[in-house]
């Protein structure tokens, strides 16, 4: 794991938390893809990515993300963000994914939008 | 305060992403330049040099420069490499509007240049593809 990035996992009511601490861009969001690929793979269909502590994000990110959103979907999951900061959140509205992902404050109103 | 720094040449290669973020961190805290601007204009120069790694070299042991030269008011990164003929401009625009089915995460980089950077200006010369991102900032 990169020392820019850090990843850690943790449930609430069924519902995975992906706390991703750091930078997402195009060398480590890697790793962010694995931990979220093992978790599809292992039957997570409810992901909430948690970037209270995302400094940064790329579109290598965001390629990273998009993906897991389609292969949740597919098989009637879902992967909201939350607590997104200011320089993230701004990415994310000028490459218009506010309007494919659902976006909450906090993860605990995100896992309570996908458990719903 | 200036930053007028002689820039670095780093490997075409992903892991040297890290490097050319320090060095631009130091260069535009030096010139002051705020943070989120700071940020936004990282974010910018990832994506070309990402474009260079992708799209550039054929082969490995394909470098990359990085110039930035920084005021206040202005910020202007030169990002030169020396492979095939390559112009980022005129990769077609990611759909932004499109939904989660016809989505595509092609051309997005480009869009986030130029929707950060007020300039973005391609020029091959002497065998070298150099794309020059300017920044002009609000001081008020």
């Amino acid at each position: 794991m990169s020392e820019l990035l850090d990843v850690t996992t943790r449930s609430i009511e069924g519902v995975t938390i992906v706390d991703v601490s750091g930078r997402m861009d195009a060398a480590t969001s890697r790793d962010v893809e694995t931990t979220l690929n093992s978790l599809i793979d292992g039957g997570s269909r409810k992901i909430v990515f948690n970037g209270q502590q995302l400094s940064y994000i790329s579109s290598s990110g965001l390629r990273v993300i998009l993906a897991s959103l389609k292969r949740l979907r597919q098989d009637g999951g879902e992967l909201a963000l939350a607590s997104l900061q200011a320089a993230p959140l701004e990415v994310i509205k000028m490459t218009g994914f506010d309007r494919i992902f659902t976006i909450c404050e906090t993860p605990e109103q995100a896992v309570s939008r996908i458990s719903g | 305060m200036i930053c007028e720094s002689g820039g670095i040449v780093v490997p075409a290669t992903i892991d040297a992403i890290e490097e050319v973020a320090l060095y631009l961190e130091e260069c535009l805290e030096q010139a002051e330049v705020p943070l989120m601007e700071a940020t936004r204009i990282q974010l910018a120069v990832e994506e070309a040099v990402t474009n260079v790694v992708t799209h550039g070299y054929e082969t490995e042991g394909g470098k990359v420069s990085i110039r930035c030269v920084s005021s206040p008011e202005l910020v202007t990164i030169t990002i030169t490499d020396t492979g095939p003929a390559f112009d980022p401009t005129k990769i077609p625009p990611a759909d932004v509007t499109a939904d989660l089915d016809h989505r595509n995460i092609g051309g997005l980089g480009v869009h986030l240049i130029k929707s950060v950077m007020d300039e973005v200006l391609y020029n091959r010369e002497m065998d070298a593809n150099q794309l020059t991102l300017v920044k002009r900032l609000s001081t008020s």
